[in-house]
């Protein structure tokens, strides 16, 4: 079985009405978010929730994404970025996000399963996580989407809107700000 | 557009799917094709998405219909205005619901076909009828017929059909109104 690999303008458009097309963007990117949220949240049903709320984002706006935004997974990973953000921000002011669907409520026990197991796998990468906690947040973010999540510079720049060039930088600034930690095996990033 | 290998969804991501499915579907316009939609029977929304009867070849659209669990009625028809709404909750009644369409004066040949299957084209010529719609739930549809819509000589015509796919059900929903006779329904095999 093959799917549509969802790689431009129109796709991305399309998916916020297309029902083939949200299918194969959700198959192409689920994974994505998978990782992206178990390296970055504990509590499994949380996680259930913030995928839902991801993927409900990119349908709502899904008809405004433009190429310049970047690739389909960059603007995912703005998306899923700001989720998390909204998530922790909530839990800051002991708030509750209000949210149109309740992940957490279609989970059954296998699934729940999957996504301990998933969160377990990634304590290396909350390591890194908590390792380049202190560097500035302009730095860390690009440290983040490259040695983290595995977006190339080009992507975390689109995900950053910033250059590719002063993503570039930023990397090479934060390697040599980390170099003495040992929990960091930072990739070298041709330019 | 190149093609991935497709993602193995659990449980919880397949009901995600049809969850996100159904906003989807809410934000769908009217369709130039048919569309084919997953969902699952858990949403309670009444409407999704509708179809002009006169906008799509055939008046033919492809979406999700999950029969209902609840002992609810298999259909309700309803008048307001003058205006029929005919709700099918499951495939089942179908001479019933024809007698209770006469009650308000529309002749109406209803077919409930088994899954993967259809009528033959041809078996009617068709009246071009604005403000014949079709709106599709998870779990139920409903067609509107406009006031006088079926007129003298004329059958409101209806065949739907219902398969289950790995990401729900896809119910298969033809609608017309036809002018003159109506040849019984010879069952093909679907597309």
């Amino acid at each position: 079985m093959v799917i549509k690999s969802m790689g431009t303008t129109s796709d991305i458009a399309a998916i916020g009405t297309q029902h083939a097309d949200f299918q194969a963007f959700y198959r192409e990117h689920l994974p994505f978010v998978r990782l992206y949220l178990a390296r970055r949240v504990k509590d499994p049903f949380v996680v259930a929730d913030l995928t839902a709320d991801v993927f409900l984002q990119a349908i709502q706006s899904a008809a405004t994404y433009r190429r310049e935004l970047g690739p389909p997974r960059a603007w995912l990973t703005g998306i899923a970025r700001n989720i998390v953000a909204d998530h922790w921000q909530a839990n800051a002011r002991e708030g509750a996000t209000v949210r149109r669907l309740h992940g957490r409520e279609l989970l059954d026990e296998d699934s729940t399963d999957r996504i301990v197991q998933r969160i377990a796998a990634e304590t290396q990468a909350r390591t890194v996580l908590a390792a380049i906690a202190e560097l500035p947040a302009t730095l860390r973010s690009v440290v983040e989407l490259v040695a983290v999540d595995g977006l190339a510079i080009t992507e975390a720049a689109a995900v950053l809107n910033i250059t590719a060039g002063n993503a570039r930088v930023r990397y090479h600034r934060a390697r040599r700000l980390l170099q003495n930690v040992p929990a960091l095996q930072l990739l070298e990033v041709t330019p | 557009m190149n093609h991935r290998p497709a993602v193995n969804l659990d449980h919880f991501e397949t009901a995600l799917l049809s969850e996100l499915q159904v906003t989807v579907a809410q934000q769908y316009s009217v369709p130039s094709t048919p569309q084919v939609i997953g969902g699952s029977a858990r949403w309670q929304h009444k409407k999704r998405w509708q179809v002009a009867g006169a906008a799509v070849a055939a008046a033919l659209a492809i979406a999700v219909l999950v029969p209902a669990l609840a002992p609810t009625p298999a259909y309700a028809v309803t008048e307001r205005n003058g205006e029929v709404h005919v709700r099918v909750n499951r495939l089942e009644g179908a001479e019933a619901l024809e007698r209770a369409l006469a009650e308000h004066g529309i002749v109406a040949d209803i077919t409930y076909l088994q899954p993967n299957k259809e009528c033959a084209a041809g078996r009617y010529a068709a009246v071009h009828t604005p403000g014949l719609t079709l709106s599709v739930a998870a779990n139920t549809f409903e067609v509107t017929i406009p006031a006088g819509a079926v007129g003298e000589g004329d059958t409101f015509v209806l065949d739907a059909s219902v398969e289950p796919r790995d990401d729900g059900f896809r119910a298969r929903v033809n609608f017309d109104v036809a002018r003159g006779v109506v040849a019984p329904c010879t069952v093909v095999d679907g597309p």
